[in-house]
């Protein structure tokens, strides 16, 4: 944590998705941070797992439908269940738009 | 005969927020003022619930924690206050308040050897109402976490999760005599000896549009003034025309002696004995004969007499059959005259709490006990029964060693608790 929080790194934004991806991202990481929200924002990055970032697998079924609803689609919660990153959650969610 | 194990517990810990004060310490400066926390709703018509008593709560409570909890304990609570619905972050924050109070934030109980009980039930309705529109879509966008939140075990389980408890633990309902019930469900496992100490958490009563219209039409809450007709009366008095809600949460530490001495925690008073009892009715009436039985089982279990009861924290809601029912109970009980216990309505002050009024009254009768006083009856100036011995505007010095706080809820479930002060 306090790597991310001291050093310098040089573009954090370099490491998120760009095009019609970021959008996506955004809306994940809104609804990250809306169920935990003592979550440091600069953490939830495309590499980095919910599990990781602290959410339990309630959090993480919240985080999806938020998304969801944010983005307004309708997908059953059961096909984003094994997801590894965030990314992949990204990837996914992107798929159904 | 069967003897029963003594129905009897210390209370080590005391918590309360309710809308005229936070805190216990707070809420006994209060109730010696004779502070009302209810306010009238303005324009209220005969349709209309007359007024609310409003908890001042905000989910910035969840960074107004007790000062002295462990760095550990406060990253989880201020955690679970910050996520959890309204109703379940003040049993929380209550609970904590009792929890430090009773010192078992640094000389705990066994977590086994924990027990907690949250009373009261139809917790969820508040936030029911919240998530509801959510279904409108029809796109499934309900969380996944309403699952839990929905029931009145996330009480339970957010407690349980926080403090780090893993004894028995249950919710316990009783309509209005719900608090009472959850006291009286403690002092049982502490008796079987399932446990070295319960938490009790009279839990904040939400009011919802669909439960507040039904009370209304039932006749059972206060509505706004027919013309010509003027404000509500307060409680045992003639004047008042139904219950005033108030919101409001409690927290009491039941502890056994043997628990209470070896973390070596003074006891602030004790439960010595109590009354429960069904009224064989489906119906919001009152029985006389129930109400009496309850005080008298009461004192009995706890081995008193009625002259040496000095105080009675009466249910006393507004209700007119309510209240003259229990003034007759009180009179059969005690006779009349000056000798008399003293009787208040904390439902005066603190509205209506609902499921948590039995242990709010709880909270306001161990510190009634503690401190020497009686809350005035402000307001109360045409009885509803004579032979009474009613506090008046202002708070009576009194020498309260022993006293009874009564419940009744709607389905004919009548309770009665005895406190002492000096604990034999």
């Amino acid at each position: 944590m306090s790597e991310h929080t001291t050093e310098p790194t040089a573009e954090p934004t370099a490491l998120r998705p760009s095009g019609p991806e970021a959008e996506v991202f955004e809306a994940v990481r809104r609804s990250i941070l809306e169920v935990v929200p003592e979550v440091p924002a600069d953490e939830i990055t495309p590499e980095a797992s919910m599990v990781d970032l602290g959410c339990n697998s309630v959090d993480r079924a919240d985080v999806v439908t938020l998304v969801l609803e944010d983005l307004d689609l309708s997908v059953p919660v059961a096909e984003f269940q094994g997801l590894p990153t965030i990314g992949a959650l990204v990837a996914t969610l992107s798929r159904h738009r | 005969m069967t003897r029963w194990p003594a129905r009897r517990a210390l209370v080590t810990g005391t918590g309360v927020r309710t809308a005229v004060a936070t805190g216990t310490a707070r809420f006994a400066a209060a109730l010696r003022e004779g502070r009302c926390g209810i306010v009238l709703t303005e324009g209220a018509g005969p349709g209309d619930p007359a007024g609310l008593a409003r908890l001042p709560d905000s989910a910035e409570d969840a960074d107004r924690l007790p000062a002295e909890l462990p760095a550990e304990l406060r990253r989880r609570a201020r955690r679970a206050a910050v996520r959890a619905p309204r109703e379940v972050r003040a049993a929380l924050l209550t609970a904590l308040e009792a929890w430090c109070g009773a010192g078992l934030h640094h000389t705990p109980v066994p977590e086994d050897r924990m027990a907690l009980v949250v009373a009261g039930h139809n917790l969820t309705g508040g936030y029911a109402e919240q998530v509801r529109p959510r279904t409108a879509s029809g796109r499934g966008h309900v969380p996944a976490s309403a699952a839990l939140r929905l029931l009145d075990t996330d009480h339970l389980g957010t407690l349980s999760e926080v403090l780090g408890t893993t004894g028995p633990g249950c919710t316990v309902g009783g309509a209005s005599a719900s608090g009472t019930v959850g006291l009286v469900s403690a002092v049982r496992m502490l008796a079987m000896g399932e446990a070295d100490a319960c938490l009790v958490v009279g839990a904040l009563s939400p009011l919802p549009p669909l439960e507040r219209q039904a009370l209304v039409n039932l006749g059972a809450m206060a509505t706004g003034a027919a013309p010509g007709a003027g404000p509500p009366g307060p409680p045992l008095d003639r004047r008042a025309r139904g219950f005033l809600p108030g919101e409001g949460c409690a927290a009491l530490v039941l502890e056994s002696p043997r628990s209470a001495a070896r973390r070596r925690v003074p006891p602030l008073a004790a439960i010595e004995g109590y009354g429960l009892r069904l009224g064989a009715t489906a119906l919001a009436r009152p029985e006389e004969r129930i109400a009496a039985a309850v005080m008298t089982e009461a004192l009995r279990t706890a081995g008193r007499k009625p002259a040496e009861v000095r105080y009675v924290s009466a249910h006393a809601t507004g209700t007119p059959l309510g209240d003259s029912t229990e003034a007759a109970a009180l009179r059969r009980v005690f006779g009349e005259g000056a000798d008399t216990p003293w009787v208040n309505a904390t439902k005066s002050l603190t509205g209506h709490c609902l499921h948590a009024a039995g242990v709010v009254e709880a909270v306001a009768t161990v510190v009634q006990m503690r401190e020497g006083f009686v809350h005035p009856n402000p307001g109360l100036t045409r009885p509803v029964a004579t032979g009474l011995r009613l506090s008046g505007p202002v708070a009576e010095s009194a020498d309260l060693p022993c006293a009874l706080s009564n419940s009744f809820g709607f389905g004919g479930i009548a309770g009665s608790l005895l406190f002492s002060r000096d604990p034999r």
